[in-house]
């Protein structure tokens, strides 16, 4: 079954919001593949539906039709501690701010994931060391959010988001907030990360730098993919 | 577990002053708690010392029937059996042998009805305050068989003053004829009793034994005890092994009903004022915990979006409202005990003052209990973690989508 080469499988994907008795169509039957290993752009102008699609897809927003598939699961039919599980297990988030949690030093915001995942302190202090340094963070350990740069909060979710070596990296606009040279050496980043270790990066940005960098663009407008072109 | 405890703690002081102010209204319902509670406790102990203290006692023996008709024909059955029983009783610290009956009191300017005590003079020091409430002349002793103790508002009326001759009037037992004494006006006394100022008499038992008729028989036996709580936690015990021989025992709770029902009453405006400062903390913490819920909506939807269950959310928001309890009540605590302890220095003073049939004869003072710190804090501390299930369940449904979008 093609379902289980694909890390992202969507059919007919729809999802419809009600907003004051309005019914806006936000996505409008979607169908995507995304491989592994893919470092993959959805762009569109605000209100396209790229964020919509993006929940959809990582399981924090049920379709209203179609079906999702992520690594081999379909996950359009799990609900409640199943999908918390799975986000867990599968999915590393990359929020465009806010991402981390103030009271938590970097240490242990790196480390929640696996803590929910019941790995040994031992070994997610060694993990956490690790990932620290890939990001350029190394030493950062002890540091609170509000002690370090926009761009070094990015770098620490990107931590968090890859600490658990997951199917699949979601980045919702993850340089909106940045400068062009931060953005630049974020995307960098990501983009050895990638090749380092293979795993799936999905982008939802307008910003160009990102669509630069992406190897392949998915087109939203008006909830409808338009365009998809794979860079050479 | 530990974890979540742990970033509860650190997230309720990420507002440090909301937090404090939240802590401090809630602090503040606690402290009032503890500090009506010591208060309550105060007013009921002076309440029951000075029902019993003054002259009741904290039991008395009496013949049965003797209360409803005063008949002076129904003196204490083996009252000897009785007395040596009592001198051997560990938790009576003192008795004291009366008779008394109803009279009238008469001088050269007026006429009054007065309700007659044959005391022992000696051992009613011990258990009443007669001795102790004297205004002018002195107390009764012993030897002197014609010596009588009247109210201060009684000797106004029959403008009577130490030294005068008063008559007393009786009825006697078992004849009814009435018998005439004389006595001389030994003291003038103010226990601050209305009706003991206005219409009683003391003479010495031998006197009013021999008036009424009586020979050496009793009608009561006042007896006080090592403990006042004796009566009310033993009370039972006592009257069950001195209503023999057609006695009848009780103890204050039994004699003054009324204290009873007052102090009954008491218990329920605590158990209301308890209701209202809980209705604060409720509001307080509902209030709190969604103001922080709103602020926090993003967090709380990153928190979901990486993998926790909802429970775990939900558990997260509880601890934090039990560390607030916690915090709370140490600031509820310390303020309750410095205010009760810095107004226990003066007390209320209420002396003179009548509250159902009870007249306070000294200041009220507020009594520390453990209950107040430890009773009230857990219920504090419990009633905060139930209330803030509400708002845990409420962002434990919350969608995640709609969590990270709104913040946005």
């Amino acid at each position: 079954m093609s379902e289980q080469h694909d890390i992202v499988l969507t059919k007919g994907v729809k999802k419809d919001y009600r907003r004051d008795s309005v019914v806006v169509h936000a996505v409008q039957g979607i169908d995507l593949s995304i491989k592994k290993g893919e470092f993959t752009a959805i762009v569109g102008p605000s209100g396209s539906g790229k964020t919509t699609f993006l929940n959809v897809i990582s399981g924090l927003d049920t379709p209203t039709d179609g079906e999702v598939w992520l690594n081999g699961e379909h996950i359009s039919t799990m609900s409640g501690n199943e999908l918390s599980d799975f986000r867990r297990d599968n999915i590393g988030f990359i929020f465009q701010a806010y991402n981390l949690i103030p009271v938590l030093n970097v240490e242990e915001n790196v480390e929640y994931v696996m803590l929910l995942q019941g790995v040994s302190a031992e070994e997610r202090h060694r993990r956490v060391s690790e990932i620290l340094e890939e990001v350029g963070l190394g030493g950062f350990n002890d540091r609170f959010p509000k002690a370090i740069s926009g761009g070094q909060q990015q770098r620490v979710a990107i931590a968090r988001a890859m600490v658990t070596r997951p199917a699949l990296v979601l980045a919702d606009e993850p340089t909106a907030n940045l400068d062009s040279k931060t953005s630049e050496s974020l995307l960098d980043m990501m983009r050895e990360l990638n090749r380092n270790t293979g795993m799936t990066f999905v982008f939802s940005t307008h910003d160009q730098r990102v669509i630069d960098k992406a190897r392949r663009v998915v087109v939203l407008e008006d909830g409808v993919n338009v365009r998809d072109e794979v860079k050479e | 577990m530990r974890y979540y405890l742990k970033l509860a703690w650190r997230n309720i002081f990420r507002n440090r002053r909301r937090t404090f102010l939240t802590g401090l209204i809630i602090g503040i319902g606690l402290a009032a708690m503890i500090f009506v509670d010591a208060y309550v406790v105060g007013m009921k102990d002076t309440m029951i010392s000075s029902a019993t203290s003054s002259f009741l006692g904290h039991a008395q023996i009496h013949r049965e029937g003797f209360q409803d008709s005063q008949d002076a024909d129904l003196t204490i059955a083996r009252a000897d059996q009785v007395v040596e029983r009592l001198g051997e009783d560990p938790a009576v610290e003192s008795f004291s042998r009366r008779a008394l009956s109803y009279g009238t009191i008469s001088a050269p300017a007026d006429i009054a009805s007065v309700v007659v005590y044959g005391i022992e003079p000696e051992n009613e020091k011990a258990l009443s305050k007669v001795d102790e409430s004297m205004v002018r002349g002195s107390y009764l002793e012993a030897d002197q068989e014609d010596g009588a103790l009247i109210g201060e508002e009684l000797a106004e009326r029959l403008e009577a003053e130490v030294g005068d001759r008063i008559v007393i009037t009786v009825s006697q037992a078992g004849s009814g004829e009435l018998s005439q004494t004389l006595f001389r006006v030994q003291g003038i006394f103010r226990m601050h009793i209305q009706e003991i100022d206005e219409a009683t008499a003391f003479v010495p038992l031998s006197a009013a034994q021999s008036m009424l008729g009586i020979e050496q028989g009793i009608h009561e036996i006042a007896v006080r005890f090592d403990r006042t709580r004796y009566a009310t936690e033993q009370g039972e015990q006592f009257a069950e092994e001195y209503s023999r021989f057609g006695n009848v025992a009780e103890t204050w709770p039994q004699l003054v009903p009324q204290i009873k029902y007052v102090l009954d009453m008491t218990n329920i405006s605590i158990a209301i004022t308890v209701i209202l400062v809980f209705a604060m903390i409720v509001f307080g913490i509902i209030n709190t915990m969604f103001m922080a819920l709103y602020e926090r909506t993003f967090e709380f939807g990153v928190l979901r979006a990486v993998g926790t269950r909802p429970s775990r959310l939900r558990n997260l928001i509880v601890f934090e409202a039990g560390s607030l309890a916690l915090y709370a009540a140490a600031l509820g605590i310390i303020l309750g005990a410095g205010v009760t302890l810095i107004s226990s220095l003066t007390g209320l003073d209420l002396t003179g003052v009548e509250f159902a049939g009870t007249t306070f004869t000294s200041r009220i003072y507020p009594v520390f209990s453990l209950r107040q710190f430890t009773l009230y804090p857990v219920l504090v501390f419990g009633f905060t973690c139930l209330v803030s299930l509400y708002p845990a369940g409420h962002a434990a449904r919350m969608s995640v989508a709609g969590a990270l979008q709104r913040a946005l």
